[in-house]
């Protein structure tokens, strides 16, 4: 078996260990054998790849890569500097080509923390919080005092007077909604509004549920209707 | 330099946070820079009796844990441009704070600000330790009534025992017409029993009720409660204040009330 | 019965909420319990039963303040109002 060459599989993409002795006209060979082998195994994908074991200069990683597309139906879409080796980095960069492309095709992407939500039963009082990775459901009240963080999206089927924060890490296309929206203060992402001062008096319940999202650095608060939801980017 | 004030009873209910807000105000209105500190961990209130509610971002132990600058949990006050308030953590407990930060936390205040009203938590626990650590000052909140005054008198000891400088007596609640019928202590019987300088006497007024859930402290407006806490604000500052006849109608004797 | 009583015809509320006070901040601040309380009055009771019949629903004794002799200032002071019934002239002297 020849090792000169090896294809070793990661998050997204693949990486290609090169030998570091071989000539290089013989390397490009040996690449062209394994990825026209594999061709079935690997393939049709969008892809990342890195090279590891040998220096390259651009000229030659275009050679490869021109190899790899010859041979095999992966697609590179992005080459990573061997000395950029932070995986949090490479993930992210290839996500946001990723949701480019998407869309690009017209897809509606649903950011990771919006697209699960944890659902709690009863009502949270003064001193009360709920934290979360994910969206978070509330099938009761969100009384003064009280704080709901969500990386997420908040849903409270009840009445909110306390604190919401959607979208904590920074996301900007959270939401909240309630059926009773009264709450003292709404964040979303880093922004934050608050309720107008009241003299003492609370404000009448509301009829319709509303929704609260973030729309350049501002936040509003509307009925749910089917305008509001085509605007959401969630 | 400013001065740290704790505002401090032993019992619940009596109207420390009423005092510490209006006492705040009352400074403010008196051209003093001034800011409160709601050191009732986990039962926050005088941000409601404020007004400023809904203006909270950040909180006493976010400030002590250094997870945001001073100036950034400040809270400026709606309507005096020199008074600014620092609210409690409502979802954290009394062990969140140490009196050793406490202390350095009033230590910093003073050099900006003239004066630093503490309200303290109601008990002698830690909340409590909290509230004296830095003050150099106390005012004494009671009302009339043999629970409140008794544990007025374990406070005045506590205090005391913790070699504060000075310390006054507020007395609140404080109604004409029951001490006339002799159903209520008049406030020289309670000064007589606490042994300690009086700075104050505010009566009971509905006014108060009204001023609360408007979250506007009424000092210095034409109430009766609102001109006795003005009185104690200009005492604070040293100003030689008569008291106030609570009894709405002039009097002939001069008497220690208001 | 309450020690203002004997001074004042007739007792106020608000004047029992003063006296009834200051009994107990003496006992509070002199760390009397009202346990010890107890114990004193059970030892009076039963050194002055040797001599005399004691009329035990009169019995009043608690610790008070009084002005200190120098004048300066208050000091705690036991206060005992005990109504006798019979002086045991001449009999058996119990216990």
């Amino acid at each position: 078996m020849n090792n000169s060459v090896v294809i070793k599989g990661m998050k997204s993409g693949i990486t290609l260990i090169l030998d570091e002795e071989l000539d290089f006209e013989e390397l490009k060979a040996q690449i062209a054998e394994k990825f026209a082998s594999s061709r079935e195994f690997l393939g049709r994908s969008d892809i990342a790849i890195s090279f590891e074991g040998r220096e390259l200069d651009i000229d030659q990683i275009k050679e490869i890569l021109d190899i790899i597309d010859i041979n095999s139906d992966l697609n590179i879409i992005y080459v990573i500097d061997n000395n950029l080796e932070d995986n949090e980095v490479f993930d992210k960069e290839i996500e946001a080509i990723v949701r480019k492309q998407e869309e690009k095709a017209g897809f509606i992407r649903v950011e990771t923390a919006a697209r699960f939500g944890e659902f709690y039963k009863g009502s949270l009082r003064s001193g009360q919080s709920i934290t979360s990775d994910n969206g978070v459901i509330i099938v009761g009240d969100v009384n003064a005092g009280a704080t709901v963080i969500a990386k997420g999206n908040i849903v409270i089927l009840g009445s909110i007077f306390g604190t919401a924060h959607a979208g904590c890490d920074g996301n900007y296309n959270a939401f909240v909604a309630a059926l009773d929206m009264r709450p003292t203060q709404i964040r979303i992402g880093d922004i934050i509004a608050r309720s107008a001062d009241k003299k003492g008096k609370l404000l009448p319940a509301k009829k319709r549920p509303e929704i609260a999202y973030a729309n350049d650095g501002n936040i509003y608060i509307e009925e749910i209707s089917r305008e509001v939801l085509n605007d959401l980017k969630f | 330099m400013g001065e740290v004030i704790v505002v401090t009873s032993g019992k619940g209910g009596v109207g420390k946070t009423t005092t510490s807000a209006n006492v705040g105000t009352g400074l403010a209105k008196l051209d003093k820079k001034v800011v409160l500190i709601d050191t009732d961990i986990g039962l926050r209130n005088l941000d409601v009796v404020m007004g400023l509610e809904n203006r909270i971002v950040y909180n006493l132990v976010d400030v002590v844990e250094g997870n945001c600058r001073i100036k950034q949990a400040l809270i400026k006050d709606k309507r005096y441009p020199t008074l600014y308030l620092l609210p409690s953590a409502q979802t954290r407990d009394k062990t969140s704070v140490t009196p050793e930060q406490m202390k350095k936390l009033t230590e910093q205040l003073k050099e900006e600000f003239d004066y630093i009203i503490l309200d303290c938590p109601a008990g002698i626990e830690q909340g409590f330790k909290n509230a004296i650590a830095g003050a150099d000052r106390a005012l004494v909140v009671t009302t009339p009534e043999v629970s409140a005054v008794r544990d007025a008198d374990r406070i005045i000891g506590l205090l005391e025992a913790n070699e504060m400088k000075q310390t006054h007596l507020i007395i609140n609640r404080l109604r004409m017409d029951m001490v006339k019928r002799g159903d209520m202590m008049s406030a020289e019987d309670v000064v007589e029993i606490l042994a300690v300088d009086l700075i104050g006497v505010v009566p009971d007024d509905e006014n108060i009720v009204v001023s609360t859930n408007q979250g506007e402290p009424l000092v210095g407006n034409d109430t009766l409660a609102g001109k006795a806490y003005m009185n104690i604000c200009r005492r604070i500052l040293g100003e030689e204040v008569p008291y106030l006849d609570l009894n709405g109608k002039k009097s002939l004797f001069k008497r220690i009330f208001g | 019965m309450s020690f203002a009583d004997f001074f004042k015809k007739k007792s106020t509320s608000g004047q029992d909420a003063k006296n009834r006070l200051k009994f107990v901040l003496v006992s509070d601040r002199s760390n009397c319990s009202p346990e010890i309380m107890e114990q004193i009055k059970n030892d009076i009771i039963n050194v002055l039963s040797k001599y005399v019949e004691i009329d035990l629903a009169g019995l009043d004794i608690k610790i008070t303040q009084t002005e200190s002799e120098g004048g300066g200032g208050t000091v705690p002071a036991l206060f005992a109002n005990i109504p006798i019934k019979d002086l045991k002239h001449g009999k058996a002297i119990k216990q």
